[in-house]
């Protein structure tokens, strides 16, 4: 049941009446009701993954309360609670996500060295979502062992934050101390949160049906046969896959939110606007915000701090580039998402080296404020993204390098084959998508469904639906970040 | 609460004047289209057009395969090559009663390959869900696929519940059909294609030939084991039973492909051929196009010299 269907426009609208009109009076009883739908839309998805995001619910539930305890008492026990239960959910996420991956690269590596291997892959079917809830599962028993939030005493409450339905399959990764005291207050339906939930879901349908799902037919097409294709062709989807990706995900980011907001639970955002980004350190600020910001307070700081004692900026720069590749190894079991991981730590080491000297040039020749100079750092940036996003999309390293390979083989006419839809309403959308983001980022008063001006705000909210459903790819895919 | 409700009504207001402002165009549109040779109008053609002496239905093979001006030639009859890419049974059903009922053709060839009748092509179905409300057999066919049981009540016990959630699932598809956004979804770009090419006189009668390819042919083997998905049998035998009924002669075929094909699909082809007595010409596995790789654009079709080929030794079986 993907969030854009209409299956789970009824299931949510079901949801809503009985959250809201049969049990308004009591905030435990939304808790359950949450809670419930949860679980019933977890069940939908795969029931046989319910008893592994409960008992890992429970255990780490239990965690909390003891490492909240022992804090008082005994830190060096309060520690290694916190140990156990980190180590428990990266070997979930290990069974689950990366026991094959390992399995396969040794053996692979045993064949390299010339020894004859009978090793086998076990059959593990990877529960969707583990990646996500696991990481709200350790970053809930760090925070109570930093002290920085109490133990969550209500169980309840505590399975609906881990479970929230908007949140379970692809994030936002929400931060126990923003989320928990939202489920404390009875939450009462308000109609600005319902106008404002139902742009943002509106905004996200547009994305994910109109750009996302309206270009994959493309860059399927192209990428699972480079290597019938030529350099134009190569650029074209490589460009496409970009803002597919993109789309596809702040898409689903921005109708979790507002499900949420309607909700009355406020989800973090995820996404600011990443291709107007400056440089990649600005991107991976502005790209998958709650994933980053994970990593960065529970390994890159804690990296930086161990590291500190090491000559000049080595210690920055290798916790930089272990950060990078943890992130692209959280998207999956692959040496290519190692690689793509690797890619941007690189990219970044590049920028930090270079910054002093950077914002030196900068000053001298007055560069800060000019125009240009911001595009053409926002165009290169972009590009990097780019072929980054190749390696993402390629699935292996061969097929990685066999792409750019591909792409120095010369230009020719682009492949458009059955793909006028992509090149007129895929295009136009991306269009109107950039627009609106070049108007927030730069502040514009130009506003349409947050107009002061009601007939503005209807007819712009009629048009984008209508628009959606006319030019949005009916029956699309999986989202993406599904298989993380 | 009134503002809101009065904001939500404006809203639905004027999606529903956009909704039927469309309709109405794409309604126009879709029924003085011009042939403007491009797939879509191939299949409005098809569609709501065509009256042939000999009907050639099919997906992408049949569309490649099958030369209409050397059949014509032969036969001395009019010819027209209905196969549409990637397209199953639902729509060649929707294309043959079409025809039947304008003018019933002397004979059909329906050529078939696993992937039109196992349900694998079911989603593009919606690339043709423009024609719901100007074909009523495309309707019919669009209604076959929704009005069957979904796979995720399988496995509910209570027969009640289960007619419940079914019928629920049948309404909410009929409800998207009243939406004339949903239903003409995405066809602006080809009717501005259409308009922009004009009506184009085609002398190939629908059929659509392949270049050859230069890269080298791989063998490849078919495994795969067959099973009918129930609509997909039920549309391939109205198409039987249609033409048994009306006196058509109905041709069986499957086209050739560079495929070493160890499925069970022929087997089960001959046994339907057989149980309602039609003719049925497989080339599966045929020595001579196996051995002839040249013959073919990829694996599955036929270039232009492999179907100039095959169109002419087809045409003995028609004759028959």
């Amino acid at each position: 049941m993907l969030v854009s269907s209409l299956n789970f426009l009824i299931f949510f609208i079901i949801t809503l009446i009985v959250y809201y009109l049969l049990i308004k009076k009591s905030k435990r009883l939304q808790n359950i009701c949450l809670l419930i739908a949860s679980y019933i839309y977890y069940g939908i998805v795969n029931w046989k993954m319910i008893p592994l995001l409960l008992f890992s619910t429970l255990i780490f539930y239990y965690l909390g309360i003891i490492i909240s305890k022992q804090n008082k008492v005994n830190e060096k026990k309060a520690s290694r609670y916190t140990t156990l239960g980190v180590l428990i959910g990266l070997l979930v996420l290990l069974y689950f996500k990366y026991l094959n991956f390992f399995i396969e690269s040794f053996s692979d590596f045993l064949c390299a060295i010339g020894l004859q291997t009978n090793i086998s892959t076990f059959n593990i079917i990877m529960p969707l979502g583990v990646s996500f809830f696991t990481f709200k599962l350790i970053s809930y028993i760090i925070e109570i062992h930093r002290e920085n939030i109490k133990p969550c005493e209500d169980l309840i409450s505590f399975s609906t934050y881990i479970s929230f339905f908007p949140t379970i399959m692809s994030g936002p990764i929400d931060r126990p101390n923003k989320f928990l005291p939202q489920l404390e207050t009875n939450r009462q339906f308000n109609y600005y949160n319902v106008s404002e939930g139902c742009k943002r879901i509106l905004w996200g349908l547009f994305e994910k049906m109109c750009i996302a799902d309206r270009l994959s037919s493309y860059t399927d097409a192209v990428f699972n046969n480079y290597s019938h294709h030529n350099t134009t062709t190569l650029i074209v989807a490589s460009i496409f896959y970009a803002f597919q990706l993109y789309t596809d995900f702040a898409g689903y980011s921005d109708m979790a939110i507002g499900v949420g907001r309607i909700l009355g639970i406020r989800i973090q955002e995820n996404f600011r606007r990443p291709y107007f980004s400056q440089d990649i350190s600005e991107y991976w600020k502005r790209w998958h915000i709650t994933l980053t910001t994970w990593l960065v307070d529970y390994l890159f700081t804690p990296l930086n701090i161990k590291f500190r004692n090491f000559k000049g900026q080595l210690g920055i720069n290798l916790a930089i580039l272990i950060n990078l590749i943890a992130i692209g190894m959280w998207h999956g079991a692959n040496w290519i998402f190692a690689l793509y991981g690797l890619y941007h730590g690189i990219l970044l080491v590049c920028i930090n080296l270079t910054n002093k000297r950077r914002r030196k040039i900068e000053k001298k020749y007055r560069l800060k404020n000019n125009n240009l100079y911001k595009y053409t750092r926002i165009f290169f940036t972009f590009i990097l993204v780019v072929i980054g996003d190749i390696a993402f999309r390629s699935g292996s390293t061969d097929a990685f390098f066999g792409y750019l390979y591909q792409m120095t083989l010369g230009f020719g006419s682009l492949f458009t084959e059955s793909s006028l839809s992509v090149f007129t309403f895929g295009t136009l959308s991306i269009i109107m998508m950039i627009f609106k983001e070049y108007k927030d980022e730069n502040g514009y008063n130009i506003h349409f469904l947050h107009s002061s001006n009601l007939y503005v705000k209807i007819v712009s909210f009629a048009l984008l639906l209508s628009y959606t459903i006319y030019t949005g790819q009916l029956f699309g895919g999986q989202f993406i970040y599904f298989q993380f | 609460m009134v503002k809101f409700f009065y904001r939500v009504f404006s809203v639905l207001f004027i999606v529903v004047l956009i909704d039927i402002s469309v309709g109405s165009l794409s309604y126009a549109f879709i029924t003085h289209i011009p042939n403007a040779n491009i797939l879509q109008t191939d299949a409005c053609y098809a569609l709501n057009k065509i009256t042939p002496d000999i009907l050639i239905v099919g997906a992408s093979r049949a569309k490649h395969s099958f030369n209409s001006e050397i059949i014509k030639d032969s036969m001395q009859m009019s010819v027209y090559n209905g196969g549409l890419d990637g397209h199953e049974i639902l729509y060649q059903r929707a294309v043959v009663k079409s025809v039947i009922d304008r003018n019933p053709p002397k004979i059909i060839v329906l050529d078939v390959s696993p992937n039109q009748l196992n349900g694998f092509w079911k989603g593009r179905l919606v690339d043709v869900h423009h024609f719901y409300y100007t074909n009523k057999y495309m309707k019919e066919s669009i209604n076959m696929m929704y009005d069957k049981d979904t796979d995720h009540t399988k496995y509910i016990s209570s027969l009640y519940m289960r007619k419940l959630l079914n019928g629920i699932s049948q309404l909410k598809y009929h409800i998207q059909f009243i939406s004339s956004l949903y239903t003409y979804n995405n066809t602006f770009p080809w009717f501005i294609q259409a308009l922009i090419i004009g009506n184009v006189h085609d002398s190939l009668c629908g059929f659509r030939p392949l270049p050859y390819k230069k890269d080298r042919l791989e063998l490849v083997n078919d495994t795969s084991t067959f099973k009918f998905m129930p609509t997909e049998y039920e549309a391939f035998i109205d198409i039987i039973k249609i033409c048994k009924q009306k006196r058509i002669k109905l041709i069986l075929t499957y086209c050739p492909g560079y495929i070493k094909d160890t499925s069970n699909f022929n087997a089960v082809i001959k046994r339907v051929a057989k149980k309602y007595n039609v003719q049925y010409y497989s080339y599966v596995n045929s020595k001579y196009y196996l051995t002839h790789p040249k013959l073919f654009k990829d694996n599955a079709h036929l270039n232009e010299k492999g179907a100039y080929i095959y169109s002419k030794s087809f045409i003995h079986y028609m004759r028959k």
